[in-house]
């Protein structure tokens, strides 16, 4: 009987989550692009790239509180990281616990002098960046993920207001 | 009965698309660790630059924004 009863909660157990590398969001800006106001400029600051982590953009277009599209980031690689980046899309699971999208993915260089991963959405072009820059508001570096993506890529013609935020998940364990 | 042979075989295919469909698409969980505060803008409107980001050296591609 004993045996029985710790063989049931063998099989009831549930690892726990990973929680120790946070990866330390410090910051997010959002600004329409210096060259064209159709275009929206969403940057996170961040003190570590984790490739064990998916970042994610978050857009509320309807003031609810949860996402309506996202683009989501995931990075892959030991010696050189490279960065894999989807294009705006609608999520199937939204919140605290979510789902890779099903939607294209383009690859490209995690580097400082790296050039803009450019996808193509619509036949818009959206361009992100992922790499070290200087710190934007005081001395040192942080590592940054960048978007530059027209408005009607996330937005309905007749909408203006947003709601951003971005999000970092880890794989749940199994 | 003259069409029995394709039935069969038609509801095969859609078994074998749904099984391959169910392997193949990632079903990874994903649990949130972190979340930025939400950044509310209208894009109708102007959004102004962050006065205390140099934002130049953050997008290395943009040019430096006017004062």
């Amino acid at each position: 009987m004993t045996l029985l009863v710790l063989l049931l909660s063998l099989l009831s157990f549930q690892p726990s989550l990973a929680l120790a590398s946070s990866p330390q969001i410090t910051d997010v800006l959002v600004f329409t692009n210096p060259e064209d106001e159709q275009r929206l400029i969403v940057a996170a600051t961040l003190t570590t790239l984790d490739p064990a982590t998916l970042y994610q953009f978050n857009f509320d277009t309807n003031r609810d509180g949860i996402e309506d599209r996202v683009v989501q980031v995931t990075l892959h690689g030991d010696a050189q990281l490279e960065a894999s980046v989807s294009v705006p899309s609608i999520p199937e699971r939204t919140g605290t616990t979510i789902q890779a999208v099903k939607a294209d993915r383009v690859n490209g260089a995690v580097s400082t002098h790296a050039s803009p991963i450019v996808l193509s959405e619509r036949g818009k072009s959206i361009r992100a960046f992922v790499g070290l820059r200087k710190n934007p508001r005081a001395d040192g570096t942080l590592q940054a993920l960048v978007l530059d993506l027209p408005l009607s890529a996330i937005l309905a013609e007749h909408k203006s207001d947003l709601d951003i935020w971005v999000s970092a998940y880890q794989q749940e364990s199994r | 009965m003259k069409y029995f042979w394709w039935t069969i075989s038609a509801f095969v295919v859609l078994v074998l698309i749904t099984l391959a469909h169910r392997f193949t698409v990632d079903k990874t969980i994903y649990t949130q660790l972190e979340r930025s505060p939400a950044q509310h803008i209208d894009t109708a409107k102007r959004l102004e630059l962050p006065k205390d980001a140099n934002l130049e050296t953050v997008f290395p591609y943009l040019p430096a924004p006017q004062p």
